[in-house]
C-alpha cells in the first residue's frame, strides 16, 4: 500500500491576528496526515507575523507585501509541495476530521479532481450583543463550493488556474465558476467541512466598495459560456 | 399591476457592463442577464419611468402591435417583480431624474420588436449566498438575507 499523500493546507492572512492561532490550530488538530501547513502573511502589520511564527517549524511561513488575497493564494500554491491543496481563511475553522472525510472521498474515487462539503456559520464569540446582532443570522448547514470548502488535487487545481488578482471581492466565486466550467469531477460532501466565523470584519464588509467586483465575475462568467470574450 | 417601480436594493446589487444589466438577488442567490430591449427596460425603471412611459417610449421606438406590446412588457415587469428584483412604488417614491416622455433617442424608423427576455441563473446559489457581502452595513443598511437558519440544502 502507498504511502497517504500529502495535503498542503494554505492560510492566507492579512491583518488577522485576533483568530489566526485558533485556524492554526484546526489544522493541526486534524484527523489525517500528513499536513503540511503554509501560511502567507499579506502584509499584516498587526502582530498576525508574530502568531504563525510561535508555531514554527510545524508550518511554513512566508511574509510578502501586501498584494491582495489573490496573489497572496497565488504564491501560496508555488510554494506549497503537496498533492493536494486546501485553502483555509484565517479567520475560520477546520473541523477535525475535515481532510479526513475529504481524503477518504478520493480514495473511494481515484478519478475524482476536487471534494467539497457543506458549511456552518458561527457568530465569533468575542463579539458583544450589540455587534453580533448586526451579523446576519449564520447558516446552520449551507453547500459549499468556495475554495475554503474544497480539496482539490493539485493537477486539477492548475488546469482551472490561479486565483484572479484583479478582484478584490468574489474571489472564489470567480474560481468556482471557472472551475465548473472546466466540468471538474467533483463531489459534494453531506458533512460540515468548515466552520465560518461570522465577525464584524469580514473581507466582503471591509471591501464596500468592491461589491460590484461581484457583477464583474459573474458577466465574465457569461460571457465565457456564450464564448464572446474569454477574460 | 402597479404603475411604477423601483429597483429592490438594498437586496439586490446590479450593474450594466457592456450593454448587458447583471443582476444578484441576494436574498436568493439568484443571478439575472438583461440585453437589448430588457436592459433598456431595466434602465427606463431606474430612471423612475412608469408603465406607462415605458410603453410609450417602446411604441415610438419599435414596430410592433401596440397590444402585444403593452402585454409583453406587462409581463416582462411582472416576471422582474416576482424574481423579488423591483417592486412596487408611488409615483412620489420615483426617483427625481424622470424618464424622458419623449424618447430622445428613438430612431426615425422603428426596428422590428426585440421581446425583452430575463435570463436567470441559479447555478451560483450557494457561492452567492455565503459571500461576507451579505453582511449588514451600518451606514447603507445592508440587509439580512431572508434566510432560515434550518435551511438545507441537498447535494
Amino acid at each position: 500500500m502507498s504511502a497517504p499523500s500529502l495535503v498542503s493546507v494554505i492560510i492566507t492572512v492579512y491583518n488577522g491576528a485576533r483568530y489566526l492561532a485558533a485556524a492554526i490550530e484546526s489544522v493541526f488538530a486534524q484527523t489525517y496526515q500528513p499536513v503540511e501547513l503554509v501560511v502567507v502573511d499579506d502584509g499584516s502589520d498587526d502582530g498576525s507575523g508574530e502568531i504563525a511564527r510561535k508555531f514554527l517549524p510545524r508550518l511554513h511561513y512566508f511574509y510578502y507585501p501586501r498584494g491582495g488575497i489573490a496573489a497572496a493564494r497565488n504564491r501560496a500554491v508555488e510554494l506549497a509541495s503537496g498533492e493536494f491543496f486546501s485553502f483555509l481563511d484565517a479567520d475560520d475553522l477546520f473541523p477535525a476530521d475535515r481532510l479526513e472525510r475529504q481524503m477518504t472521498e478520493f480514495a473511494h474515487g481515484p478519478t475524482l479532481d476536487v471534494v467539497y462539503g457543506h458549511v456552518r456559520e458561527f457568530v465569533s464569540p468575542d463579539l458583544d450583543e450589540a455587534a453580533a446582532r448586526r451579523l446576519r443570522r449564520p447558516a446552520e448547514r449551507i453547500m459549499g463550493r468556495l475554495p475554503s470548502a474544497m480539496l482539490v488535487r493539485r493537477e486539477a487545481f492548475f488546469c482551472v488556474g490561479l486565483f484572479n488578482t484583479g478582484l478584490k471581492v468574489g474571489i472564489g466565486l470567480d474560481w468556482s465558476a471557472r472551475a465548473s466550467e472546466h466540468k471538474l469531477n467533483n463531489v459534494i460532501l453531506p458533512e460540515i467541512v468548515l466552520h465560518r466565523r461570522l465577525h464584524s470584519e469580514n473581507n466582503g464588509l471591509r471591501e464596500v466598495e468592491s461589491r460590484n467586483h461581484y457583477l464583474r465575475v459573474l458577466k465574465s462568467a457569461l460571457d465565457r459560456r456564450r464564448g464572446t470574450r474569454s477574460t | 399591476m402597479a404603475a411604477r417601480f423601483r429597483i429592490n436594493q438594498p437586496h439586490v446589487l446590479h450593474e450594466t457592463i457592456d450593454g448587458e444589466v447583471v443582476i444578484i438577488n441576494l436574498d436568493t442567490g439568484n443571478y439575472y442577464s438583461l440585453r437589448n430591449s430588457g436592459a433598456s427596460v431595466w434602465s427606463a425603471i431606474e430612471g423612475g419611468a412608469g408603465m406607462q412611459e415605458i410603453a410609450a417610449a417602446f411604441r415610438r421606438k419599435y414596430r410592433a402591435d401596440t397590444d402585444a406590446l403593452q402585454d409583453l412588457l406587462a409581463k416582462f415587469i411582472g416576471q422582474l417583480q416576482s424574481e423579488g428584483l423591483i417592486e412596487p412604488c408611488d409615483d412620489s417614491e420615483a426617483s427625481a431624474k424622470l424618464y424622458p416622455a419623449g424618447d430622445e433617442s428613438a430612431p426615425t424608423q422603428p426596428e422590428p420588436f426585440d421581446p425583452p427576455v430575463l435570463e436567470k441563473f441559479d447555478d451560483m446559489q450557494d457561492l452567492i449566498l455565503l459571500d461576507p457581502v451579505h453582511e449588514v452595513d451600518d451606514e447603507k443598511g445592508w440587509p439580512h438575507p431572508k434566510r432560515s437558519g434550518k435551511r438545507e440544502i441537498k447535494s
